[in-house]
């Protein structure tokens, strides 16, 4: 059936290429997730990144944020962190007896929100209205922040005590839920073969994007043709999932409109100007299983019982 | 407006039911003078008719609006060109489509009596209502129609009920009624609540205005109708057929108006088969069954010659003359002015050449004479002194005369009696053609015994007469010949019961009957004298000798015949010099006429040990059958030998040797035809399962033909038809495969990825026809590149269902692994 494996091409604009090479270069053996996370960028939605500790979570978003240039900021999230800590705040300064303004890790391009669910909901919630606004009030201030603004956050699946799992709706911000899972033993060897030689710098020198490039390659993302028969097959399985038995809760019209967005984007990194069927499908796990509250703990399976019960578009 | 239409949808259900239920009541009343296989092919034809006008309807409805309604539609798209209006306004196709349908029953009416058929123009009238209420009902779009509709099948219904004979039609006017009232109150009784007595008022004049005038126009019209208007007492112009009211008659009317005043002595039976079943003719000069006692009108028309009458009460007659006006008014004395006597219409006698008329299974044979005893040449007559005896049978307040219980009839191999009719209109013979197996006859009030007899060759006769009177219809009851029953009559068992007689008379030794029983020999030389031997030998006749109408026609001729006598037989002394008897010559000849085809089986049947006996008299063409008027004229061109043999216990069975006239036919029980064709039945029913069961495991190769067939035979079509073909041949092949696609995985995907079809050596052309095929389909359109149609034709030959086939054990390993690859994984998330 459905297969997350199914690759895009890899074609594409060349500097996209770069960075997809760059990218499987530092993470090994896990090209499908590259291309969701590509997607996710396309798709100007930000990422959840779910799974084990030491799987690369961080790796994967240091890399991402080193490729474009980008100003990078990391938060570890613990249950004493404040939202000041993450928006910023206004300090008295004794010297010009003014305040002045300390920006937080948020005044970045790429933001790495770690194990997100060990804060307060107080200091999540301030991420989200950045994350959902591009834009934080501090002290009655609205600073906006940049637009290319992108929240990678990670969080631990076990170990959830003294947790605060992260409340449906805002799960809705993210655009996509992504499991890196263990690498094969391939991969594996790859990673243990490249630890063994002489210590180079770790990382690599030079963007392989610009950030003007990467909000060009967004805007024409948001231009990819989704012909009225592929917005009808999507809005029947939203449909689907909002009558399913084990769905608690279905997808939101937002939640729509971003498997949309990362269609298209899945469409873009296949070098396609427009929507296939097979990208929608392609798509659907890691866009569903962050916004379906399903009813039973699998709900992958879940999606996959939608994703079998509607009828793809007939070509006519 | 969307109440209304909602209400307006409820309430059509109803009309249509109402429609229907008319148009089976003229059904019914069609049945009962026309086949109901043609009634069944044009209410095909007709409700196919309806059919498409709603499918057209339906189809322009949908091409046509969206979201703006029809009249708003039509207006914008007539700003812009006027064909567009045309081709799109759903109304004007329902306007055409209802009036083809509406007037379809009339045309095909009018084609069909060009060609000799149809039917009465008021059925085609009927018709029209009937499918106009369906179609108003169908596609009402206002409530007034879905009214008029209900006033069509109302009507319609009342009039089939009303005209017709039979007590069921009236169970289909019940049905209507009561469809009609719960029609009635589902959608007007909330308004007849809401009508209190003391809330109605007359707002205006014109609902007693259109009263008045309406009363005025049904008084007018039942003024004029009922004939009492001196400007239509004559109907000028014929809208239905008559039978001769206005001077014209015509086959297709129905029972009504007669030929004129005179003959409407049909009055208690409208089907009436004869002119007159009674006394009409009692004021014709010509001699009568019937006479009127009656000494109180002065004279009685005297007749030029007359017979044996039977005496009628003066209350069976009808007074014809006309009253006389009287005035009692103050003059105190009769007036002088007399009544005009009304103009008599001419009677035109309906001229015909047939002898009578024969209601009843058509191919039959009417027996007068029967010879027993054969000289060689001729058929003699042996005048029988033990004639059948008969008896009167009162039915109803007529009265029967039946043969007797203990005849032949009665042990025979008969079962189930058929009631037919005869109607002499030029017949110069007193005897009574009768078919064989004749049970029962009667003549209108004809009540004594003796105006009936036997003759010594047991055929029915009216004695002391010179004929059967002109016009006088004679009713019969046969038995019906049981197929089974004969067979087990002439079974070996019962086999000596047909030896000969020692009544048999003797067969001369001529040349010709030597013949004759030396190729009876021949054909059968181990007969066991059984029904199967009879049948063999007859249809050998019939399809080894010729016929020949051509050639002596009578009996008489026949014996005359001498060999160098008569020129006309020249070329068969010419074929056998030494041909002495008329039956020797046909029998070398092969050729001859029905005397001689009858003449020479019954002179072979002898010699197999059945009695046989010649009978003449006439044949009922199927082909001069007047489907129209129910009836058979016969001629003198009809007249018929054929001979009948004799089964034992009395019974004589008719046989027709002579090709090209219809062999007689028995009644056969469904069971009875079931056991005797059981093995042609079966094999028939095996061989089209098992011809069924191939076709059904061949069909992916059947398929796989048809499409390698087409192949070289390329389509010029569209782009997209081309993809949507090239895919659905895909669907079709993994069907038959055993791989079928699930409907919610996209063609590609299964094919490429699930079926792993990309490892083949053409999975180049899969992947360039997908990704053309998406682009055409999703990408805004464009169209197949030539090499995409390459693509196209390389996919057609090469995924063939055989290729499909082998991947069936791959697919299902890949699959599994795939499947359990996904859960473990799932099932790790999860567990932590």
């Amino acid at each position: 059936m459905l297969q997350l494996s199914s690759k895009p091409k890899q074609t594409g604009d060349a500097a996209l290429g770069l960075l997809r090479e760059r990218l499987n270069r530092v993470l090994l053996g896990k090209r499908d997730k590259i291309e969701l996370v590509l997607a996710c960028l396309l798709a100007q939605g930000h990422l959840l990144l779910d799974d084990l500790p030491g799987l690369g979570k961080t790796t994967l978003a240091k890399a991402v944020a080193q490729s474009f240039g980008a100003k990078f900021a990391r938060v570890q999230c613990t249950p004493d962190l404040l939202p000041t800590d993450i928006t910023g705040f206004n300090l008295f300064n004794q010297k010009t007896r003014e305040f002045e303004f300390h920006a937080g890790p948020v005044f970045s391009d790429i933001l790495l929100a770690d194990e997100i669910n060990r804060t307060t909901p107080r200091t999540q919630s301030a991420l989200f209205e950045a994350m959902a606004e591009r834009q934080v009030s501090i002290d009655g201030i609205s600073r906006t922040l940049s637009s290319t603004f992108f929240v990678i956050a990670t969080q631990n699946p076990i170990d959830s005590h003294g947790a605060y799992p992260l409340p449906e709706a805002q799960l809705d911000r993210f655009a996509m839920r992504v499991e890196i899972g263990y690498p094969d033993s391939e991969a594996q060897l790859a990673i243990l073969s490249a630890a063994c030689g002489p210590t180079s710098k770790a990382t690599e020198e030079g963007t392989s994007l610009t950030l003007e490039a990467l909000a060009k390659l967004q805007n024409e993302t948001s231009q990819v043709r989704v012909d009225p028969r592929i917005q009808r097959y999507l809005i029947e399985l939203c449909n689907a999932t909002r009558q399913h038995e084990s769905i608690a809760l279905g997808v939101s019209p937002r939640g729509m409109l971003l498997w949309q967005r990362v269609a298209q984007a899945w469409a873009k990194l296949s070098d396609r100007d427009f929507v296939i069927p097979e990208d929608i499908q392609a798509v659907a796990i890691p866009v569903l299983t962050v916004r379906l509250v399903a009813r039973v703990k699998n709900s992958e399976s879940v999606v996959h019982s939608i994703l079998s019960s509607i009828a793809v578009p007939k070509y006519q | 407006m969307r109440a209304s239409r909602l209400s307006l949808d409820r309430r059509r259900s109803g009309a249509i039911v109402l429609a229907v239920i008319s148009i089976a009541a003229l059904v019914r009343l069609r049945s009962t003078c026309e086949s109901l296989g043609v009634i069944a092919i044009e209410t095909a034809l007709h409700a196919a008719l309806v059919g498409a006008t709603g499918w057209i309807f339906a189809i322009s409805k949908r091409s046509g609006t969206r979201g703006l309604t029809t009249s708003q539609r039509s207006v914008s798209e007539g700003d812009r060109s006027g064909k567009a209006t045309i081709t799109r306004n759903p109304q004007t196709f329902l306007l055409i489509g209802g009036t083809v349908c509406v007037l379809f029953p009339i045309v095909a009416n009018f084609l069909a009596r060009q060609a000799g058929g149809g039917t009465g123009e008021e059925i085609a009238y009927l018709g029209a209502l009937a499918w106009g209420g369906l179609v108003a009902a169908l596609f009402a779009q206002l409530n007034r129609t879905l009214s008029i509709s209900v006033v069509c099948s109302g009507f319609l219904t009342l009039f089939t009920t009303v005209s017709s004979d039979h007590h069921q039609a009236v169970y289909i006017a019940f049905l209507w009624g009561m469809v009609c009232l719960w029609w009635l109150i589902a959608n007007h009784w909330e308004r007849v609540e809401a009508c209190q007595i003391d809330s109605v008022k007359s707002t205006n004049m014109r609902t007693p205005l259109a009263i008045i005038a309406g009363g005025l126009v049904f008084v007018i019209a039942a003024w004029t109708a009922s004939g009492r208007s001196v400007m239509f007492s004559r109907p000028s112009l014929e809208l239905v057929q008559t039978s001769g009211g206005s001077g014209r008659y015509d086959a297709a009317a129905r029972s009504g108006v007669g030929n004129g005043d005179a003959v409407v002595a049909a009055r208690d039976h409208a089907a009436s088969f004869g002119a007159v079943d009674t006394d009409v003719f009692l004021d014709s000069p010509m001699p009568s069954l019937f006479d009127i006692f009656n000494d109180q009108f002065g004279e009685p028309v005297r007749k030029k010659k007359t017979e044996r009458a039977i005496a009628l009460a003066p209350r069976d007659t009808r007074s014809t003359s006309s009253r006389t006006a009287q005035s009692n008014s103050s003059t105190q004395s009769f007036t002088t002015r007399r009544s005009e006597p009304k103009p008599r219409q001419p009677l035109k006698d309906v001229r015909s050449n047939a002898t009578m008329f024969w209601i009843g299974r058509v191919g039959e044979r009417l027996a007068t004479e029967r010879y027993t005893r054969f000289d060689g040449t001729e058929w003699h007559q042996e005048l029988q002194e033990n004639k059948p005896t008969f008896g009167e049978l009162k039915i109803g307040e007529r009265v029967w005369f039946s043969t007797d219980a203990n005849s032949g009839l009665a042990t025979g191999p008969y079962a189930d009696s058929v009631a037919e009719a005869v109607k002499f209109t030029r017949f110069r013979s007193n005897r009574i053609p009768t078919p064989a197996g004749v049970q029962m006859w009667h003549i209108d009030l004809v009540d004594k015994a003796d105006f009936f007899g036997f003759t010594g060759d047991h055929c029915l006769e009216m004695p002391g007469r010179d004929h059967v009177p002109d016009y006088t219809t004679v009713r019969l009851v046969s038995r019906l010949i049981d197929r089974e029953k004969l067979e087990a009559l002439t079974s070996a068992s019962t086999g000596a019961a047909i030896a000969p007689a020692s009544s048999e008379p003797e067969l001369p030794s001529d040349r010709g009957v030597q013949l004759a029983k030396q190729i009876a020999r021949e054909w059968l030389p181990n007969s066991s004298s059984r029904w199967a031997d009879v049948q063999l030998l007859v249809e050998r006749l019939r399809s080894e000798f010729a016929f020949d109408r051509s050639g002596s026609t009578s009996l008489a001729k026949a014996s005359n015949a001498e060999p160098g006598a008569d020129p006309e037989t020249e070329s068969d002394t010419a074929l056998d010099e030494g041909a002495s008897t008329p039956l020797e010559t046909f029998l070398m000849t092969r050729r001859g006429n029905d005397v001689m085809f009858a003449t020479a089986a019954a002179v072979m049947l002898r010699e197999l040990g059945f009695p046989t006996r010649l009978v003449t008299g006439f044949y009922v063409d199927p082909n001069s059958y007047d489907r129209m008027a129910g009836q058979t004229p016969i001629t003198a061109a009809d007249a018929h030998a054929w001979l009948e043999v004799n089964i034992g216990a009395d019974t004589w069975i008719p046989l027709e040797p002579t090709p090209g006239y219809r062999t007689p036919t028995y009644r056969t029980t469904w069971l009875y035809l079931i056991k005797r064709n059981a093995s042609m039945i079966a094999g028939t029913v095996v061989g089209l399962l098992s011809g069924a069961c191939l076709l059904w495991l061949s069909r992916a190769y059947l398929f796989e033909c048809l499409l390698r067939i087409a192949s070289y035979f390329p389509p010029v079509v569209s782009d997209r038809r081309r993809v949507r073909f090239v895919v659905g041949v895909l669907d079709r092949r993994c069907r038959f495969a055993g791989i079928a696609r699930p409907r919610s995985i996209s063609p590609r995907e299964w094919l490429l990825r699930n079926l792993a079809l990309d490892r083949t050596p053409w999975s180049g052309s899969l992947n360039r026809f997908f990704n053309e095929a998406d682009q055409l389909n999703y990408g805004g359109g464009g169209g197949l590149s030539a090499e995409g149609r390459k693509a196209c034709k390389e996919i057609w030959r090469e995924a063939s269902t055989f290729y499909l086939r082998r991947l069936r054990p791959h697919k299902s390993t890949a699959w599994q692994t795939n499947k359990t690859n996904e859960t473990v994984s799932v099932h790790a998330t999860t567990e932590f």
